[in-house]
């Protein structure tokens, strides 16, 4: 029996969420507003809606790995964000794990195929 | 263009927490205003009513794009659920029959019993409407103020799992049902309850019943019994698995029971006859020998039963004990 659409659907999205995290801190190294951000992880290919994004940023920076800044750009108030010093150990720490993970996850993957 | 983004905006601040709302809204004012001009900026022109609503449509309904800002999404969480059914079902149990017990006496004491119980049951659904809210809400308090993981890592041990290979866990019906009959033999006992004692013979002729002076010699064990069987029941109630305390409360039971029945088989007949009017010596005679043969059945049955279960307790102790043996050996 082939796997429904629905629990594909759903797997993908669990496999996603904890990665749009590291992409999102990876992201802002530079100061970026919400809509750019979001702009910027489609072109590199990793598509977040915003009703996923605005909350993950504010979380994010209750936790105190972003910081953010009202400021008027093109005539209009933006709220800019940005890796803070604890957020960017923060990502350094959660790059290298998902390196590692990446690699056994390769290794194994391979594995099955065979 | 900015009306019906206001109108949301509106509807999704209603939702949000006050301290926090007019920031957030600022943030999403400003991320549909973005997507609007982006839309607008590939149409070549200012978009309409219906595009700007589709774009909100895309964004969410209020309720839903509100809820993502509420870190705590449940009220009972995934630690304390598995605790939830089960403490809601020995509470409304619990609280069920105790009710009905206290039903039952008022209704014994009452001209008309039967209709004064089916009054009294009609309340059991507002009852257990209550204990339910109760519990929900101990529930919502310690997922909101406790921590819950720590208070149950901390508490939990795996030795103390129960066995549940050496009797199965007896069902809260079970026990609440056993536990209703414990209570009513205790009233009788205590003479709270009356006891109807007079038994019709024919041609309308009746004779009272009362207990030989035997019975009298073990009042004190029997209802110290029966006050027993009630804590073990109760305790079912709460903890419905077996282990050796509970284990030892049947052997005693069992035990003493058995004891009583000795004492009480020496002491035949189980009962006196005392004769109504218009009733003979011959009727007298009958109705103690049917009454004393009925009791010796009912409680020889007794006795072979409480012998039975008796041996099974003692072979589940045994088992234990090997049980909590080998494992100890292992760990040698």
């Amino acid at each position: 029996m082939p796997v429904s659409a629905d629990i594909i659907e759903a797997l993908r999205l669990e496999l996603r969420r904890g990665t749009l995290i590291l992409a999102v801190l990876g992201t802002l190294r530079a100061e970026k507003y919400g809509y750019t951000l979001k702009t910027e992880l489609g072109e590199r290919g990793v598509e977040i809606d915003e009703g996923a994004l605005y909350p993950m940023l504010r979380r994010l920076e209750t936790q105190g790995l972003l910081t953010s800044q009202w400021r008027e750009d093109a005539k209009r108030q933006k709220r800019f964000y940005r890796l803070s010093s604890d957020g960017a150990a923060a990502l350094e720490q959660l790059a290298g794990e998902w390196r590692a993970m990446n690699a056994s996850l390769e290794s194994i993957l391979k594995r099955t195929e065979r | 263009m900015t009306e019906l983004v206001e109108r949301y905006l509106a509807a999704v601040e209603r939702l949000l927490p006050e301290a926090t709302a007019k920031d957030i809204v600022a943030e999403l004012r400003e991320a549909l205003l973005a997507k609007l001009e982006a839309r607008e900026n590939q149409l070549g022109r200012a978009a309409t009513t219906d595009e700007i609503a589709d774009v909100l449509k895309a964004f969410g309904p209020p309720p839903v794009v509100a809820a993502r800002y509420e870190g705590r999404m449940h009220l009972v969480g995934p630690v304390l659920y598995p605790w939830f059914w089960p403490t809601q079902r020995t509470a409304i149990g619990i609280a069920v029959a105790i009710y009905l017990v206290l039903a039952a006496i008022r209704a014994l004491a009452a001209d008309n019993p039967v209709q004064v119980m089916l009054q009294r049951i009609d309340n059991v659904v507002g009852l257990s409407l209550i204990m339910f809210a109760g519990v929900t809400l101990v529930f919502v308090a310690v997922e909101r103020w406790g921590d819950p993981v720590r208070l149950f890592e901390r508490r939990w041990d795996p030795k103390s799992l129960p066995d549940e290979t050496i009797r199965k866990p007896r069902s809260l019906f079970e026990s609440g049902v056993s536990l209703f009959f414990d209570a009513l033999f205790i009233l009788v006992w205590l003479q709270l309850v009356p006891f109807p004692n007079e038994l019709p013979l024919r041609d309308g002729a009746s004779v009272s019943i009362v207990l030989s002076p035997a019975w009298s010699v073990v009042y004190w064990p029997i209802l110290a019994l029966a006050l027993l069987a009630a804590a073990g029941h109760i305790h079912d109630m709460v903890r419905p698995a077996w282990n050796r305390i509970r284990s030892a409360m049947s052997i005693l039971g069992y035990a003493g029971g058995l004891v009583v029945l000795g004492v009480l088989f020496q002491g035949r007949p189980f009962v006196d006859v005392q004769p109504r009017p218009g009733t003979g010596p011959e009727d007298l005679e009958r109705a103690l020998r049917l009454v004393d043969g009925v009791l010796l059945v009912g409680l020889g049955l007794a006795g072979v039963i409480w012998a039975i279960a008796l041996g099974l307790e003692v072979r589940r102790q045994v088992r234990a004990s090997q049980t909590s043996g080998g494992a100890a050996s292992l760990a040698a």
